[in-house]
């Protein structure tokens, strides 16, 4: 039975997808009505046009997805009001190219011949205009709906640099990429994706840059995608990443223009999806992960050292309560002796070993996080109150856990938010499960063991066909200027080998120096 | 599906890991963290005496009226399994891995601490950073129960005072087990051990009101040497005579050293040591070994009691001239000591012969020990004085005046 149900109601849709439009305007706004189920927010204006009202017209558009001045201004007034005089039913047959050349005074225009594209049109926001007897349709841009506007971006925020961030609107996010790299060469190319949803996506990147190989494959894989609907730029990252199976993001996401256009300077490529604020980037590296945006806003030493921190919080996020188990458990000879007596002085009393002990506050941690997460803002508070409240303090004072865990913990889950991509420190803190289970099975031994699979498995992926390590392995000296090290401006000579293949270099780098003083000047002062 | 196997493989090989589950996990609260260990004999059983830290004491921020360590004893046929009949006493498994001292009892010192040793370096739980010391005209049992104020465990006291000691005083040593053991192995050498030893009654030390004063009537004090005759114990240095050892065998961080004016009764100048090479040379003169040992020390001006124009060149060479002459007399009496009284060659005079003449070495490495009190030795200190301090001339004539 649901197999039968199924059938019959796709088949009415595959059939009118490619049905071409009939020369009564009554029969097609029929059709259209019945397969839209007459749906409310669909405007069918039907008139007579002309000197004597003999030309039976319809405009047809979605309400909320266009702007009304412009449908009335340019389109209603113009047929209706304008063209009053112009003796319409004595060209005959022309009537829709004189009106499309010489009535119409919207910017884009597009011909119209079947009932899909109709559908196509009418339902993203265009006016299209038909006339009885012409098998052809106009559909005229007037797309514009309520959306929310440039803002500073909730991720990713930076203390200098720009404030912009992308919104939902693709038009918008276009434009905010035009306005940063006003190059000929930067190329926008857009695809609707998605059976049911027909969301724009738009592949943006900087044609002579970009490695050709990666573009096409791009496209490629843009064009494998076989889905109902795509809601978040989230569903195309899974469908084009290169592995599945991997706690590591291989695609790169911001909601900053900066940053997305910085990587599209690079030679990578941007993908931009129609109601995401979230700009993909491809190929995503390892290290890419640990540049943040205002790494290059501030001075070159500063960034240097920020970015050791970056790495130093990856390491502490992912091992601190796998050491502390080990330590603690198995290695109680590594501990020097008066911080040995005073955690073996906290664990007095402590019910639980120390791994369920950890696991017990990193789970909470996971608990609490995920409530401050969903929870509207105004519960945040108290979330945070019982937090603190009730797992640091009451936890401690009634003996479940001890304090030195809390710290860990503390460590941990602050350590963890230093990654300046939120993709990234999803990863560390499943990683960090795995390695606490490593700990309390085989101690230090397990947690090197999970190190070397750890980079075994980093080794072995790849973004878009660049190796997910590399400048490190394979290592390439040239692009370590702007791996763990951010050197000056001026050194950043050339783009990373393995993503642009052509045109590595930017511009010639000099250091800036003060203007030589004159000889005359020399003279003088030594007089 | 291809790849599935080796995926499974890979799975089960992980798992395979995992059985080993927790194998010789031990929670910090399940361990009895020792401190010290005291080996004593009891008729012909080692006596074995442990301070366990009381983790909750030790870190605790309020007072109370329990003690920071507790020390257990059981007794046994060897020191392991001693140890392990601890377990009879004390709640918890014995953690040996933090142990601070080793402190043989002087009876069991005099007998020899060879047997002992071999536990000591062959228990894979301890580290060798521990120091060897011996109890001074005691037990071990009866110094460890000794609390102490400052350091909530007595141990510990002990550790950083043998530091200290080492490092601004030089008549102690950190001896580890592995200077003992190559020291009494090596032919022409013996060891040292430091001595503790209590001032007090000890049974009064082991009560809680012993931390409650301000002057803790018992207390330990770590300040001479314990020579030994291969394993056993031969007799005591004085702090001076340890002190001279420590220059000779060239141990020597920093130190004090005190000389009277010329005029006695005004007082004394003292310098402060603060760099001292040694060396020593043999060598062997018609069957009769000598001995050269040259002491260089550099020294700054420390305290000035005497009328002296320290800004004159020759005033500062008159009081090296002095020095150089307290300090000879010094390490000759070490050397002199050793060599009559204790009979024990702990500078390594065997050993040094045995590098420069080996032919020689052949025919009196038996009879060393006979030989070795008579070996002709010879001092030469080297003072230089670097620094006057802060003040150049003693204001002690102008007060005078």
């Amino acid at each position: 039975m649901p197999r039968y149900s199924r059938r019959k109601r796709q088949t009415p849709k595959e059939e009118t997808s490619t049905d071409k439009l009939g020369k009564s305007l009554q029969t097609n706004i029929a059709q259209f009505k019945q397969t839209l189920g007459d749906s409310t927010d669909i405007v069918i204006r039907n008139f007579k046009a002309g000197q004597t009202g003999s030309m039976d017209i319809a405009v047809l558009y979605t309400s909320g997805l266009v702007n009304e001045a412009i449908v009335h201004d340019f389109v209603l007034d113009t047929l209706m009001v304008q063209i009053r005089q112009t003796p319409l039913d004595t060209i005959e047959k022309q009537d829709y190219q004189i009106i499309k050349d010489f009535a119409m005074t919207g910017g884009n225009i597009t011909d119209i011949d079947t009932m899909g594209k109709l559908f196509d049109h009418v339902l993203s926001g265009d006016t299209v205009v038909m006339l009885d007897g012409s098998i052809q349709a106009m559909a005229i841009d007037t797309r514009d709906w309520e959306s929310r506007g440039v803002e500073e971006p909730s991720t990713q925020s930076v203390v200098r640099g720009p404030k912009e961030g992308f919104t939902e609107t693709l038009r918008t996010n276009t434009a905010l990429m035009r306005r940063r790299i006003k190059d000929e060469n930067l190329w926008i190319r857009t695809k609707p994706i998605g059976k049911k949803s027909k969301t724009d996506v738009a592949v943006v990147y900087l044609n002579g840059v970009a490695d050709e190989k990666v573009v096409k494959e791009v496209y490629h894989r843009l064009d494998k995608i076989n889905i109902d609907a795509i809601l978040d730029s989230g569903y195309v990252e899974e469908l084009i990443q290169d592995e599945t199976y991997t706690p590591f993001p291989t695609v790169y996401n911001s909601e900053r223009p900066d940053t997305i256009a910085a990587g599209i300077l690079e030679g990578k490529i941007a993908i931009i999806v129609d109601g995401s604020p979230f700009v993909l980037l491809v190929p995503a590296l390892f290290v890419n992960f640990f540049q943040a945006a205002e790494d290059y806003f501030q001075r070159a030493d500063f960034s240097t050292l920020i970015r050791m921190v970056r790495y130093l919080a990856f390491f502490l996020a992912m091992l601190t309560p796998s050491v502390y188990i080990a330590l603690t458990t198995y290695h109680q000879e590594m501990i020097p002796t008066s911080l040995l007596v005073s955690l073996s002085a906290q664990r007095e009393g402590v019910p639980f070993p120390a791994f369920v002990e950890a696991l017990l506050m990193e789970i909470t941690f996971e608990i609490l996080r995920e409530a401050g997460v969903r929870l509207p803002k105004a519960v945040g508070s108290a979330i945070s109150i019982v937090g603190a409240l009730v797992l640091g303090q009451a936890a401690v004072e009634a003996g479940i856990v001890s304090s030195a865990m809390v710290i860990v913990v503390s460590l941990t889950a602050i350590s963890s938010f230093v990654s300046p991509s939120f993709s990234f420190a999803i990863s560390i803190r499943m990683l960090r499960f795995g390695f606490m289970i490593l700990a309390a099975t085989l101690g230090l031994f397990g947690i090197l063991l999970g190190l070397i699979i750890l980079t075994l498995h980093l080794s072995s992926l790849r973004s878009f066909g660049v190796p997910y390590l590399s400048p490190m392995a394979p290592f390439i000296v040239a692009d370590q200027k702007d791996a763990i090290l951010r050197f000056p401006r001026w050194k950043l000579t050339t783009r990373p080998r393995l993503i642009s293949q052509q045109k590595i270099t930017r511009e010639n780098g000099e250091a800036p120096k003060p203007p030589k003083r004159s000889r005359r000047k020399k003279r003088k002062k030594q007089e | 599906m291809k790849q599935k196997p080796l995926l499974k493989l890979a799975t089960l090989s992980l798992c395979a890991l995992l059985l080993s589950g927790c194998w010789s996990k031990r929670e910090l609260n399940e361990l009895g963290i020792v401190t010290a260990i005291g080996i004593d004999l009891q008729d012909d059983q080692y006596k074995v005496t442990v301070q366990v830290i009381n983790p909750s004491e030790v870190s605790s921020q309020e007072m109370t009226t329990r003690t920071a360590v507790s020390t257990y004893t059981a007794v046994g046929n060897s020191i392991f399994e001693a140890i392990r009949r601890l377990v009879t006493q004390t709640p918890r498994q014995v953690y040996m891995a933090h142990v601070r001292e080793i402190i043989f009892g002087e009876e069991m010192a005099k007998k020899g601490i060879g047997k002992a040793l071999d536990f000591l370096s062959r228990d894979h739980e301890m580290r060798t950073d521990f120091h060897l010391t011996v109890a001074e005209g005691m037990e071990a049992e009866d110094l460890l129960k000794v609390l102490t104020p400052l350091e909530r465990i007595p141990a510990e006291k002990a550790y950083s005072s043998i530091k200290a000691g080492e490092k601004y005083w030089a008549p102690v040593q950190s001896v580890k087990i592995s200077d003992v053991l190559s020291a009494m192995l090596s032919e022409g050498d013996n060891p040292v051990l430091t001595g503790m030893r209590v001032v007090g009654d000890p049974e009064q030390g082991s009560n809680l009101d012993n931390v409650e004063k301000v002057n803790s009537p018992t207390r330990i004090k770590i300040s001479r040497l314990a020579v030994f005759q291969k394993d056993h114990l031969a007799g005591w240095l004085t702090e001076n005579q340890s002190k001279g050892y420590s220059y000779i065998v060239d141990k020597v961080h920093s130190s004090a050293e005190f000389v009277p004016c010329k005029d006695a009764d005004k007082g004394g100048i003292t310098l402060e040591v603060f760099d001292s090479t040694s060396s020593m040379e043999a060598v062997v003169q018609a069957g009769n070994p000598k001995v050269t040992i040259s002491i260089n020390i550099e020294a700054g001006i420390a305290e000035v009691e005497c009328p002296l124009k320290l800004s004159e060149t020759a005033v500062i060479h008159q009081v090296e001239k002095q020095f150089e002459k307290r300090m000879n007399n010094m390490v000759t009496g070490t050397v002199e000591v050793l060599q009559q009284d204790l009979k024990s060659d702990v500078l390594g005079f065997g050993e040094l012969i045995h590098r420069t003449d080996k032919t020689y070495w052949k025919t009196v490495q038996e009879d060393w020990e006979n030989i070795f009190p008579d070996v002709e030795t010879d001092v030469k200190v080297n003072v230089k004085i670097k620094r006057t301090g802060t003040i150049v001339d003693s204001y002690q004539k102008d007060m005078e005046g």
